[in-house]
């Protein structure tokens, strides 16, 4: 039995409160002003500047004023700073947290019940449990119930059999799509809190002080800040607006803020209701017959089905189905797959020798139906069922199918314990490949030695208890990477004007075979004093063949209206991952009652694409100076696949700092795809046209240039070097790897008695995480939205003394002008977003005590055991609010965090 | 006895170890389908044709308002041009004054090459799928099918230039066109020039409307269709855009054979649903509702979009104050009263775009829009607000008009004029006009006849995607006034930058997208300024 509460284990990021929003809002307005108006109003200005700001940013920008002054003109200075007095109205302010809002303590609970028996000629088990668990944002549960049996009996001597069955019941709520799944959605809480600005209340409250009338025409008197009432006379949420009539009696409709019009995370949670049942049911049955000359034969089936069925209700009165008059989603999914296996064992001991080999045949299948249902318009609200809607929307379904085929042999061998060899050799096939290149061969090897059994290791055996030395070889195949029927060019089919209506949605890909994942390392498994354990291993992993979808130009034609790219899927070089694991622990005290013990791992690993394919590969262009040579590879969006570097290696533009003399971001200019015509007619950077193996094309002798000239409008030359404002051009040069160069764990272990304390740290080295978080908190939009403190550090006009020749004209260590008119380009994709990825976690402490033997037989128990358990007691990473263990790609999001966690627990063993 | 049953069960397990049969590997999908089924029959042919359509009217990218062709006539020509003006939405500027226009990564600037090389590619598809010597009844039905397929091609590619490349006029075509790819092919390519794809987009339309004459096969009522009139209408707005003005006065004339103007009562009813005047249009229904994404939830003045009640569509008074008052199609427009503006302060009080809270005009337009279901009942209500647009169902649904006989007459008059034949310009606007204007009677010669056929292309297609592409050809400069000028824009969108001309804004060209020219090394995302043939 476990109870356990949980809280967000990472604080949030560093956004501005209330005044330092207000003055960026200001510095965004100011900005935008003058951009609006170069050549016409000058920065010093600031009068202009202060009333075109305080005339627009509330009537244009924000809407909303909850200040204790009634216009902007009376909130701020003159300099854009709020003015010493300003505060937002009590009743407003105190309910400015939406994060506090939406979340609440989890809660979780377990229990387990399990047992166990056996006579001469069976064995059983079974077990049972319950979760539950109560998310930390709020309407998020989850509840689980599952059960086990196995039965094996051996009826007669030369045979077994058995069957274990488990299932369980799990219901889901509102952990549907959106809920922290990273994404920018509106019914995403950690979007949606993250982003809203911090002068929008929760609930309605009146922006000004006013008379309206109700539905008879009697008036009556509002206050600015006041609390809206809703008709059960109770807060309203605040979905952006509320309504009023006039003294026509004509509809009016009172903005209260310009961001998330018609959406409310808090409000949607409450209403609308999403919830997943899903029943599990796995079966394994197995005979095995056990035949003269040391032969077992064995059959196994293996049966898994899942059903699974969501049931989406949008509320009718906001949100995604607000315009459809409530809407109900159906989603059901029908998984069947099995496997059956034949094999033939043989074990055969010849004195000292012992000789294993297997035989074997497998089937795999895995199919599945999709349906899709959904109804629109509801007769009353929050009723979830069909019935209760009354338009026809849509119902779509589908079925798929993926099947596998293969057959293995396994040879072991081992003399006198001391030496040990195997081989294996598989056939797969698999039905998402072509019938010409469906079967792959994959094979593997491997030896270990026992030194410390020899006798010329005698000597030694006093300190050395244990010695082993191994080194292993082996292929997996991997069809994954690709769709089920990853060969076809596929039509997907839609309707229009009823009719049926097909486009392409999948390239062809009829040569597509497995990948193969090949690994091969050498260890050393030492015991040394009776006290001290150390494993080292160094191992090199390799993805061969790997799966990939290559982008092909976007007008060879999308496949997807997700994306705005072609791609095709195809097998792509090999990737090495190889590196040095060690395992170590020492127990650096034992008695009879104390033992404590300590431990440490650390893996280094190096990731490098070995080769690419040679179309991939291929010289495109020469860069007239070679230091410039671009890579050749594949763009993956912010990333480079090329040989020599990792398969994550960041590949952006080089944000060299701010122009201080305009408050623009520069990047260096690209001056290989692009050259530039200096005045006394010097041509400088740019490329030439080149064959496939990087030989320059000559036409009558001379090099053919390849670049286009970049006009003097586009670029800046500041001390003889280019720069431009426009990311389209810009540089991109490598700029790290997004992998950690070495992690691990280390802790320890004291036990007392029936006491036990445990406790676990985690860390990582190197690598970047490009922080798509900080970036958007950074950036200027076209809406309002929350603003890293760091946008305060921004240019705000050129410095005393700055020129143009200026040796330190560029300002890597302030932020671009904060407009979003030139916002764009300023907080452009680059390398200023990279951020390393560094970070020490304290990942668990436990503490557990085991009753004393007495005390459990007093109350005619075997053992009692009782245990605190703690997860995530703290994250340090290099940036305030981000989370530095996600993602293996590098990406943030805006993704649920981790959570602390404490679980208190109670093990019976009668 | 004991060893027998024990043998048996070996051998039967035995068994098992022979393959299965071929056949269990060989899945195939049941929901997609497969090239040999889609193009196995002209029935299942026609299927990939109806794709086209249906990408035209599809959501994209996750992105609100990217809805197939309709994004091209909200974003790719309304916002940046000088007709359409979405009331204060001043958070927009980047795009309603282009300052996206050499920015290769927006998803505004990417859209165009991403939406129309999706029609291309699956044209390709077809048209490299379908036989070439199937039975003769069989073979009909397959040129057809190509023939719809050709229409749709040269469609997308006329559509690219107007977006990618310069102007005719600016190279007489010798200028970068776009990648020109006629099959389905996906390996880098050089650019074409720009007459080159101009040369293909004639070619694909002749052989077009070679098999419509020959296969006498038509679309019957379903106007979202491709046919022989579709491919005139296409011909026409492209030999107009090539200056080719002898063209395109023959193919506007073909064009709208069979077509006429739809009147005052229907002009007046929303432009959601094909009528006597429509060549072709999107096909959107409640069956196959795009909500929030759709073209009327953009554009659709009784929308319940938050973006139609928030910031009104609004058309530009520079344009209004140019119509004759007598014309019925006024009436879809709230336009102030000298008496309305003057009790509210005059032009000089006007805050933004012109948005009202209170007062006589607002009090007017409650009671003759808002009530009458023109404008969604607690949309905001401005200046100038167009209703021209009005949802048919749901949230956005409704049909939308790509070509309609009215575009075909001012096609013909624009070249009619260039051909110097004013009285045969005069008659133009007349057949145009007069449907809604009994007393219209145009007399105008010259440089005042130009204007003329511009105010009333202006006026007539307000809304209907022309505009950004219309100052484009003409090389006019954007004009957006502000009240104080004499205008109804708000300061934001009437900038020096935005009124520059397109000098001041790349040739008013968009650069080539970064998902083009990263993986194709042929081509780069901005053009030469001396650009040859040959070169990226």
């Amino acid at each position: 039995m476990n109870q356990g509460w949980y809280e967000r284990a990472l604080p949030e990021y560093d956004r501005t409160n209330v005044a330092q929003f207000m003055e960026a809002e200001y510095l965004n307005m100011a900005n935008a002003f003058l951009t609006n108006n170069a050549g016409k109003v000058d920065r010093s200005d600031k009068q202009a500047i202060f009333d075109a700001v305080t005339s627009t940013i509330f009537a244009d920008r924000l809407y909303a004023n909850y200040f204790n002054k009634n216009t902007a003109a009376e909130l701020f200075t003159l300099d854009g700073k709020l003015v010493a007095d300003a505060a937002i109205l009590p009743e407003v302010a105190e309910d400015l947290d939406w994060f506090k809002q939406a979340t609440r303590n989890g809660y979780r609970q377990e229990y387990t019940l399990n047992g166990a028996g056996s006579s001469a000629k069976s064995d059983y088990y079974f077990s049972a449990g319950y979760l539950g668990e109560e998310g930390y944002m709020k309407q998020n549960n989850y509840d689980r119930l599952s059960g086990r049996v196995s039965v094996n009996i051996t009826p007669v001597n030369w045979m077994r059999a058995g069957l274990n069955v488990a299932a369980t019941h799990q219901v889901y709520a509102n952990l549907g799509s959106g809920a922290g799944d990273g994404s920018s959605a509106y019914n995403n809480p950690f979007y949606y809190c993250r982003y809203m600005a911090p002068i929008y209340p929760v609930h309605q409250h009146y922006i000004e002080d006013a008379t309206y009338y109700d539905g008879s025409g009697n008036p009556y008197n509002v206050k600015k800040g006041q609390y809206v009432l809703g008709s059960d006379g109770g807060y309203v949420y605040d979905n952006g607006y509320y309504n009023v009539l006039d003294a026509n009696g004509a509809a009016l409709q009172v903005n209260t803020r310009n961001q998330n019009l018609d959406r409310h995370i808090i409000l949607e949670n409450l209403l609308d209701k999403r919830s997943t049942q899903r029943n599990t049911m796995n079966a394994i049955g197995y005979m095995d017959f056990i035949l003269p000359f040391g032969i077992t034969a064995t059959v196994k089936g293996n049966l898994n089905t899942r059903n699974s069925v969501e049931m989406k209700y949008g509320s009718a009165q906001i949100g995604d189905s607000k315009g459809r008059g409530g809407s109900l989603n159906q989603t059901a999914y029908n998984y069947k797959n099995w496997t059956l296996q034949e094999q033939l064992n043989w074990n055969k001991t010849f004195g000292i020798h012992n000789i294993q080999v297997l035989a074997g045949h497998e089937n795999y299948s895995n199919e599945y139906l999709y349906t899709y249902i959904v109804k629109d318009k509801e007769a009353f609200a929050g009723v979830t069922a069909f019935d209760n809607f009354s338009v026809m929307n849509s119902i779509d379904g589908a079925k798929y199918m993926y099947r596998t085929e293969s057959y293995l042999g396994r040879v072991m061998y081992n003399y006198n314990d001391t030496y040990n060899l195997e081989a294996s050799i598989r056939r797969d096939a698999s039905s998402r490949f072509n019938k010409s290149v469906r079967w792959g061969t994959f094979g593997s090897v491997g030896a270990n030695w026992i030194f410390t059994n020899e006798a010329f290791m005698k000597p030694t055996a006093s300190w050395l208890n244990n010695g082993k030395l191994r080194a292993d070889w082996g292929q997996v195949g991997n069809d994954s990477g690709s769709g089920y029927y990853a060969y076809y060019a596929l039509f997907a089919a839609d309707t229009n004007n009823s009719l049926p209506a097909y486009y392409l949605s999948q390239n062809a890909a009829d040569k597509l075979k497995w990948e193969t994942s090949e690994s091969w390392g050498v260890a050393l498994e030492t015991r040394m004093f009776n006290r001290w354990n150390l494993t080292v291993e160094y191992f090199d992993k390799r993805n061969k063949d790997l799966i990939f979808d290559v982008y092909a130009p976007l007008s060879a034609g999308a496949t997807t209206s997700s994306y705005a790219e072609s791609t095709t899927t195809m097998n792509l070089g090999t990737i090495s991952n190889h590196g040095i694991e060690i395992n170590t622990d020492f127990d650096v005290y034992r008695s009879r009652d104390w033992k404590v013990n300590v431990s440490a791992n650390l893996t280094t690993a190096t990731n490098k694409i070995i080769t690419l394919p040679e179309q991939n590969n291929r010289w495109t262009t020469l860069a007239a100076d070679p230091s410039m040579q671009p890579p050749r590879g594949i763009a993956n969006g912010t990333q480079f696949i090329a040989e020599g570097v990792s398969r994550y290696e960041w590949y952006l533009p080089h944000w060299a700092g701010v122009d201080q003399m305009t408050g623009q971001s520069l990047y260096d200019a690209d001056l290989v795809k692009y050259h530039i015509k200096e005045a006394d007619g010097t041509i400088v950077g740019g490329s030439f046209k080149c064959n496939t193996d990087g030989s320059p094309i000559l036409e009558n002798g001379e090099k053919v240039r390849n670049s286009t000239e970049l006009t003097a409008d586009k670029y800046v030359k500041i001390n003889g070097k280019y720069y431009v404002n426009q990311a389209t051009y810009a540089q991109k040069r490598f700029c790290g790897s997004a992998l950690p160069n070495m992690y691990g764990s280390f802790g320890a272990n004291v036990s007392y008695k029936g006491l036990t304390l445990t406790a676990l740290f985690t860390y990582s080295l190197g690598g970047k995480i490009y922080e798509s978080n900080y970036s958007s908190l950074m950036s200027a939009g076209q809406a309002p939205q929350n603003h890293h403190v760091d946008v305060l550090n921004s240019w705000k006009g050129v410095p005393e003394g700055m020129t143009e020749e200026s040796a330190d004209r560029i300002n890597p260590n302030i932020n671009p002008e904060y407009n979003y008119l030139t916002n764009t380009d300023n907080n452009a994709s680059s390398d200023r977003w990279l951020v390393s990825r560094n970070y020490f976690c304290f990942k668990n402490l436990n503490l557990s005590y085991a009753l004393p033997k007495s005390w459990c037989k007093a109350v005619d128990c075997q053992a009692v055991q009782v245990s605190v358990a703690t997860e995530n007691l703290g994250i340090w990473g290099s940036l305030k609010g981000m989370n530095p263990m996600m993602g293996i790609g590098g990406g943030q999001g805006n993704y649920m965090v981790p959570a602390r966690v404490v679980t208190f627990g109670l093990n019976v063993n009668l | 006895m004991k060893n027998l049953l024990k043998y048996t069960l070996c051998a039967a397990l035995t068994m098992g170890f022979a393959a299965c049969s071929e056949d269990y590997l060989e899945t195939s999908p049941e929901s997609s389908t497969t090239k040999t089924t889609l193009f196995a029959n002209p029935t299942a042919a026609q299927y990939a044709v109806n794709g086209l359509g249906k990408i035209m009217a599809t959501q994209y990218l996750s992105n609100l308002g990217s809805n197939g062709e309709g994004t091209m006539m909200t974003w790719g020509a309304e916002y940046p041009g000088d007709g359409m003006q979405r009331a204060d939405l001043t958070g927009w500027a980047v795009l309603i004054n282009s300052s996206y226009i050499q920015n290769n990564a927006s998803i505004y600037m990417y859209y165009p090459w991403y939406y129309y090389y999706k029609i291309i590619g699956n044209a390709n598809q077809i048209l490299a799928n379908i036989p070439a010597n199937a039975p003769a009844a069989e073979q009909k039905e397959y040129d057809y099918v190509k023939a719809q397929a050709l229409t749709y091609r040269a469609y997308s590619y006329f559509r690219l230039t107007q977006s990618y490349c310069r102007r005719w006029s600016d190279k007489q075509g010798q200028s970068r066109g776009v990648i020109l790819r006629l099959e389905p092919t996906n390996d880098p390519m050089p650019p074409s020039t720009l007459a080159e794809t101009y040369e293909q987009i004639y070619k694909d339309l002749d052989e077009a409307l070679k098999i419509f004459e020959s296969s006498s096969m038509d679309r019957g009522s379903l106007t979202w269709q491709a046919n022989a009139d579709v491919a005139h209408a296409i011909y026409s707005r492209a030999a107009l855009t090539r200056e080719d003005w002898a063209t395109a006065v023959a193919h506007s004339q073909a064009a709208r054979k069979g077509y006429s103007i739809m009147g005052a009562s229907e002009y007046a009813a929303g432009f959601n649903t094909p009528n006597k005047e429509w060549i072709w249009n999107v096909y959107n229904d409640d069956t196959q509702t795009l909500y929030y994404y759709s073209f009327f939830a953009m554009q659709g003045a009784n929308s319940s979009s938050s973006l139609c009640r928030t910031y009104p569509c609004v058309i530009s008074k520079q344009i209004v104050d140019q119509v004759d008052p007598a014309d019925a199609r006024l009436s879809i427009f709230c336009i102030p009263t000298a008496e309305e503006l003057a009790a509210a302060g005059g032009a000089a009080e006007v805050v933004g775009t012109g948005v009202v809270t209170k007062g006589a005009f607002f009090d007017r337009i409650k009671k003759d829009y808002t009530a009458k279901g023109r404008l969604y009942s607690t949309s905001k209500i401005a200046y100038y607000t167009g209703t021209k647009f009005l949802v048919k169902t749901g949230i956005g649904d409704g049909c939308v008009p790509i070509f309609r006989a009215a575009e075909m007459i001012y096609n013909e008059a624009e070249a009619q004029f260039k051909l110097g034949k004013e009285d045969a310009v005069r008659a133009l606007l007349n057949e145009a006009t007069k449907p809604y204007n009994a007393n219209y009677n145009c007399t105008k010669s010259g440089q005042d006849l130009w204007n003329e056929i511009v105010a009333l292309r202006k006026f007539d297609l307000w809304g209907e995607g022309f505009s950004f592409y219309d100052l484009k050809r003409w090389g006019a400069k954007m004009d957006r006034k502000t009240w104080k000028q004499g205008g109804n824009w708000n300061t934001a969108f009437a900038t020096a930058a935005a009124n520059a001309g397109p000098e001041g804004l790349n040739n008013w060209t968009i650069v080539i997208p970064i998902r083009e020219t990263d993986y194709n090394n042929l081509v780069v995302s901005q053009e030469d300024p001396n650009w040859t043939k040959g070169m990226r």
